[in-house]
């Protein structure tokens, strides 16, 4: 029982985006993806959710390939929300949640309380007859994030499936905390979540696992404090950081500092440096 | 129940609504146009037909009604019906407003087949009866070779245009209205070609393919089309849904069960029946897809469950309505509707390009 990928390559066009990766999310944990931009953490995503054809390698879902899957089967179980939601149409909040009970608008649900418990629980029940269009972007994707949450909610008790693609890029910070508290609360239900995420005090807090990928590759993947360690963020990412334990809790989050000279430009990495070593508040310096 | 969906309550108004219309406007079609015929006469030319024992007014009255106007009405609906929910159909596709059979080159492609059939059939050597076709297997096989000619005009077309706007991944909508217009332009100058080479009987004919109109209809060619229309237009209740789960964009629907490929596919096939068959029997009437789904998206939102049959009913009583101003403005001479439709929707259509260059 898990979602799993198992030495999944993937090109695009000559270029490997991919190299045998493999990665298991089990029901009731949440598993981060981090790593630098262009590292393969979508395409990851993607090839988990069925999206793309890997060049060579697979992805299984409770131990059947995800191409054996019926199509409706595989929505009952797997939910997906995209980086950037794109609907021009003009249809209000509670229709586009419930386009998410469509894999169950047969199974005799009450898709229309699944929708509203969904609209509820991301602050939009009192809306629901707005268009969406008119939302702000951070709105529209908490909008998508009930669609995703009507598409789990379910009264079957199959193992169910999350895969959240860079989830908090729209939302302000409170919400940024609430979702993946959210998340946290699907997991205690028993949903495996996999969550793309940049924000790696984010990951740190909230993620039973980290999966750092580096140029298609995975790096390392365990325990979030195993993993996100003062020398891995710096060799990874270049830039410094520091450990930080909250007191009161066993969270050991990572604080970024600041950047570390990158090594192709030596001469504008010797002038940053010297700014970070000066801590000027950033604000004085732009 | 009445919060559930607040926009089925108005799709449901609306859907009776425009059933009155349709009705009111089938009365109109049958009593309208050089020949005036009460709405008594109508219905008891109705029911001498309908049901046993009945008596017709007078005998012109009864060829008027139920020899002329009633096959026309019933082709008007169909049509009317078919080009509308075509249109909504490919605006749900394509995720693009813009998209309209005549703007996507299909009608005039299924125009186009039809002249090239025309032509085909009339230069068939019969005294020979090539392929075992006799000229009585000709006569009786004719009405069903046209639609057939006109089905495959507009899929290859559709198919045509869909192609040169695919590209990786995702379709591209301006290509897809510059494709139609480049085929567009194609189809009238094989059009024209064929009206260069047709004898007089075969001008007439292309003449009112081209431009559109139901002066073509009679029982056989109702008997021939609108079975084949009403075919197509019971499986589009079963694309609605999966064309609300599209406008999320194709991997999102395929996140949620929707099978893209085959749902795209039977659009497509759908679209391409409607179309050609609407194009075979009352030739090439514009616009009908563009204009009707936008008013009813503007009336009931765009869930396909409510525009879908909506649209129907709009294209359907609106087409019937068209062709009664068509035969009666410069009665006792006929309008083509496609004149008609062409007038009202072209400006129309720059009218919604300039909302979109306003950004709404």
């Amino acid at each position: 029982m898990s979602l799993r990928a198992v030495n999944i390559s993937v090109k695009l066009g000559a270029r490997a985006v991919l190299c045998g990766v493999s990665l298991e999310v089990s029901p009731g944990e949440l598993v981060a993806v981090v790593g630098p931009n262009g590292a393969g953490k979508t395409t990851l995503l993607r090839a988990l959710a069925g999206d793309l054809a890997p060049a060579s390698g697979g992805a299984s879902l409770d131990g059947r390939s995800l191409r054996s899957w019926a199509s409706l089967d595989l929505a009952r179980r797997r939910a997906v929300l995209p980086q950037k939601p794109s609907l021009g149409a003009s249809f209000t909040i509670r229709e586009v949640v419930e386009l998410g009970r469509f894999p169950h608008e047969d199974r005799g649900d009450d898709d229309s309380k699944a929708a509203a418990r969904a609209l509820a629980t991301v602050g939009l029940g009192e809306r629901a007859d707005d268009p969406y269009t008119q939302l702000s972007g951070g709105e529209q994707q908490r909008v998508m994030v009930a669609r995703v949450l009507a598409q789990l909610d379910a009264e079957h008790d199959e193992p169910r499936y999350l895969l959240l693609d860079e989830p908090t890029t729209a939302l302000d910070l409170a919400w940024q905390h609430r979702l993946l508290r959210l998340t946290r609360e699907l997991t205690s239900a028993g949903v495996g979540v996999l969550a793309v995420l940049h924000d790696l005090t984010l990951a740190a807090t909230y993620a039973d696992r980290v999966a750092l990928l580096v140029d298609g590759r995975l790096e390392v993947v365990g325990e979030t404090s195993a993993v996100l360690t003062e020398t891995v963020i710096e060799r990874v990412y270049g830039v410094r950081a520091t450990i930080v334990e909250i007191a009161g809790s066993d969270l050991r989050l990572p604080l970024v500092i600041g950047g570390a000279p990158p090594p192709s430009s030596p001469a504008r990495g010797a002038n940053h440096r010297h700014n970070v070593e000066q801590v000027q508040p950033l604000e004085t310096r732009v | 129940m009445s919060s559930r969906r607040p926009r089925w309550g108005r799709g449901g108004l609306l859907l009776g609504a425009l059933a009155l219309f349709v009705g009111l406007s089938a009365l109109a079609g049958l009593g309208l146009g050089a020949f005036e015929v009460g709405p008594g006469a109508v219905v008891e030319v109705l029911r001498a037909h309908l049901l046993p024992g009945g008596s017709t007014p007078s005998p012109i009255v009864d060829a008027v009604v139920w020899e002329i106007r009633v096959p026309r009405t019933i082709l008007g609906l169909a049509v009317g019906a078919a080009l509308a929910t075509s249109g909504a159909l490919f605006q749900g596709l394509f995720r693009n407003p813009l998209a309209d059979p005549s703007l996507l080159g299909i009608t005039l492609g299924a125009a186009a087949a039809v002249a090239i059939a025309v032509l085909g059939i009339g230069m068939l050597d019969v005294s020979h009866a090539p392929l075992g076709l006799t000229p009585e297997v000709l006569t009786a096989t004719r009405p069903y070779m046209i639609p057939l000619a006109a089905f495959v005009g507009s899929l290859v077309t559709l198919l045509g245009v869909v192609a040169l706007a695919s590209g990786p991944g995702r379709l591209d909508v301006t290509t897809l209205l510059l494709a139609g217009i480049a085929v567009n332009a194609i189809a009238g100058a094989v059009t024209g070609f064929a009206i260069f080479l047709a004898d007089d009987a075969q001008l007439r004919d292309l003449t009112f393919w081209t431009l559109g109109g139901l002066g073509g209809a009679s029982w056989t060619v109702v008997i021939a089309v609108v079975p084949l229309l009403l075919a197509g237009l019971a499986f589009v209740p079963t694309l609605a849904r999966r064309l609300d789960c599209l406008l999320l964009g194709e991997t999102e629907a395929g996140h949620l069960g929707v099978r893209v490929e085959a749902t795209k596919r039977s659009v497509v096939g759908v679209g391409a029946l409607l179309v050609g068959v609407s194009v075979s029997a009352a030739g090439a009437i514009g616009f009908v897809g563009l204009v009707v789904p936008h008013l009813v998206r503007l009336l009931a939102g765009p869930g396909h469950r409510i525009l879908l049959p909506a649209s129907a009913l709009l294209g359907a009583g609106g087409i019937v309505l068209a062709d009664v101003l068509a035969r009666t403005v410069v009665a006792p001479a006929e309008l083509p509707i496609g004149v008609l439709t062409t007038l009202l929707g072209g400006p129309f259509f720059l009218w919604l390009l300039a909302g979109r260059r306003r950004g709404r």
